[in-house]
């Protein structure tokens, strides 16, 4: 679906909610929901609670949506929001007395505020690119990412079933993470020669 | 090692939670000194978190999130219409009546892109508002209606803000669910319990003020008139923080022991069947006890103790100062929230055997813990100060090899609730099964399980401790638990 009739779908779901068909707000949340906790998984830093986020966002769309001038762009207006809530967000936790001190070097919160600037929908096609990297992969390489993500077990169990000591187990994990960047770069790169 | 490798180093530290203040300050001036390595660690930080959120995609997942962020919308009806209505008729622009929190204030009209262009106060501008102003207020009603019939036509009391944990809910209407979902409105009759260790729920009581409640504890929301809220804490540990809105309704909160009064007091319960300490950290609160009828006002920095069998005084007494050095006496009988007394040996003359506890987990199986768990406030006259460099000695033994998790959980130094902090030791590194072991954990070693709450053990207040093992009934024993500071 192109985006010109995504934003037709989610223009007559909102022209329904305003009729009063609250249900119709629903499939806007559905369409809506995945690339705006992607982007938020992205672009926030650790501690902040990217769904309690993206919900916040939600809500306060809905509240607003008598601002929202139908026929613009609805998913740009909401991830307005959402900036503006992560940046509250990451503004309450840098006032939590330690937080900054162990949890998020400032340079890297720049960073990632830097990259906030990037179209939203290039997160998405970013998921996408580093699901089909993923399923590159060998098994023997991929059960890191399983173990690590998915099943979230501890390195030093981790380590024991692979036969490798914790440290060799964290490089294993940052040549993956690497490994899986340059596939997704490598692959975005393909595809916009391809358009172009 | 080059620069290049040690950053490689402390990055993946840093990604695992384990990096110290030094090691972060490390990590800094490495990145600071070169953007290579900044891009480096940005683009792995986003790759670790689209992977994270891969690994977390389901259809259930994505359910979930629809429902809860469903049962977040708009329920102050009369507020949300009476503010849309007075908007659209005034034309009073949007910053200044938003009242969601800084980040809907600063969506000014000058921050705007195009769907936000700004209205001018023009009568044929107000006029143009008014259908979607009528088409709002008839989804409003329609809201509420749907609002009413979910939640049974009662009033709505509180929502779930967080669940960590394992808990239950027991629903009015007699529905019994294992796990509570955030979101989740709750109206006078629920019942909630917490049953890990490691649980804590939060309620938004829907007047900028939150209730939390800890591990092993029990919450029933009572009927109440229309001024005032009712809660009766059954068991286990509560936190009320108002937040810095003017709190209306009158908070009343039953234990076994007592009953506490507050509009917009920081204050802690901790409740057995027959004693509960309240404390006040900010505003004041009016304690009845109910054993006599006798009643206290209790003001910030000041506690009292209400039982049921009349040793305790019932004076309001300046909270004591913390002390930093604790030992759990077994042999006198501490309050224990799981575990069983086995019989003494020639050695150990107080021994509390692990007990199990079913943990139930919302569409999986359930998880069989076996868990001791020591309420620390009870065990000691003064609040229990957590350090940095503190250590927790336990004196234990298991029947067979298992690895043992052990936790505690902390509350801000005459504050909120703080989280919990847990670690887990091989069988290797607690020694032969079947032999009295002691292990001394500093306390860098547990992880928080909440960092936003506080990411680190040191200046928090010591509140419950535990060890335990997961599924597996390696025959836990404890016999001795101790903080110990370096001084």
């Amino acid at each position: 679906m192109s985006d010109a009739d995504d934003n037709a779908v989610i223009d007559d779901a909102l022209r329904r909610v305003r009729e009063g068909d609250l249900a119709a707000f629903e499939p806007v949340v559905w369409r809506l929901e995945r690339p705006l906790r992607v982007w938020l998984a992205a672009h926030a830093l650790p501690g902040v609670d990217v769904d309690e986020v993206a919900q916040r966002s939600f809500v306060t769309a809905f509240t607003r949506l008598g601002d929202f001038e139908l026929g613009t762009n609805f998913s740009a207006w909401l991830f307005t929001i959402a900036r503006f809530q992560l940046q509250s967000e990451t503004t309450r936790l840098r006032r939590v007395a330690d937080y900054h001190a162990r949890y998020a070097p400032d340079l890297l919160q720049r960073e990632l505020e830097r990259r906030g600037s990037q179209p939203s929908e290039l997160w998405q096609t970013r998921l996408e690119q580093l699901r089909a990297c993923l399923g590159q992969l060998g098994d023997d390489l991929r059960r890191f990412i399983v173990w690590r993500y998915e099943d979230e077990i501890p390195l030093e169990e981790m380590a024991a079933r692979s036969g490798r000591s914790v440290a060799g187990v964290k490089k294993q994990l940052w040549v993956l993470r690497r490994k899986l960047q340059e596939c997704v770069e490598t692959r975005l790169a393909a595809a916009e020669g391809g358009q172009s | 090692m080059s620069g290049d490798d040690r950053f490689v180093e402390l990055w993946n530290d840093y990604l695992e939670g384990e990096l110290g203040e030094s090691g972060i300050a490390e990590l800094r001036a490495l990145v600071a000194a070169d953007d290579r390595l900044l891009k480096l660690a940005a683009d792995s930080y986003q790759t670790h978190r689209l992977l994270g959120l891969l690994a977390d995609e389901s259809q259930a997942r994505q359910d979930a999130f629809v429902r809860e962020t469903f049962s977040r919308l708009p329920s102050n009806d009369e507020r949300f219409v009476g503010d849309l209505m007075q908007r659209l008729t005034n034309d009073i622009p949007p910053e200044e009546f938003a009242t969601d929190g800084d980040a809907d204030r600063r969506l000014s009209l000058r921050d705007r892109t195009r769907p936000f262009a700004g209205r001018k106060s023009t009568f044929r501008t107000a006029l143009r508002a008014w259908p979607s102003a009528m088409a709002i207020v008839v989804l409003v009603l329609l809201t509420a209606s749907a609002f009413a019939f979910f939640s049974t036509g009662k009033p709505r009391v509180a929502r779930v803000l967080k669940v960590t944990g394992s808990s239950q809910f027991f629903g009015s209407n007699g529905k019994t669910e294992n796990g509570l979902s955030t979101g989740t409105f709750l109206v006078a009759g629920d019942t909630l319990e917490t049953r890990s260790c490691d649980a804590w729920v939060t309620l938004d009581l829907l007047e900028d003020t939150t209730l939390t409640i800890a591990g092993h504890s029990t919450l029933r929301i009572l009927h109440a008139e229309a001024d005032e809220k009712r809660f009766e804490l059954m068991q286990g540990s509560l936190w009320i923080s108002p937040g810095e809105q003017r709190v209306a309704q009158r908070l009343l909160i039953q234990t076994p022991t007592a009953t506490f009064e507050a509009h917009d007091a920081v204050l802690n319960l901790q409740t057995s069947s027959s004693e509960t300490i309240v404390r006040v950290h900010a505003g004041s609160a009016r304690v009845t006890q109910r054993l006599d009828g006798r009643v206290a006002e209790v003001s910030a920095g000041h506690q009292v103790t209400a039982s049921l069998g009349g040793k305790a005084s019932f004076d309001v007494i300046p909270q004591p100062q913390p002390i930093d050095s604790w030992s759990c006496h077994l042999t006198k009988g501490p309050e224990v929230i799981l575990g069983h007394w086995l019989p003494p040996t020639e050695n150990e003359r107080a021994r509390l055997g692990a007990a199990p506890l079913l943990w139930p987990i919302p569409d999986r199986d359930p998880v069989m813990l076996y868990a001791v768990a020591i309420a620390a406030w009870k065990s000691s006259d003064r609040p229990v100060l957590l350090r940095a460099d503190s250590r927790l000695r336990f004196r234990g033994r298991t029947e067979r090899p298992q690895t043992v998790r052990f936790g505690f959980s902390a509350q801000k130094m005459y504050g909120v609730f703080a989280g919990k902090f847990e670690t887990d030791v091989a069988p290797e590194s607690l020694g032969p099964a079947g032999e009295t072991w002691e292990v001394e954990l500093p306390l860098a070693n547990f992880r928080p399980l909440h960092p936003h709450l506080a990411s680190s053990a040191d200046g928090l207040e010591l509140t419950d401790v535990y060890a335990l093992t997961i599924e597996v009934d390696a025959g836990l024993e404890i016999t001795h638990i101790e903080l110990i500071t370096n001084h």
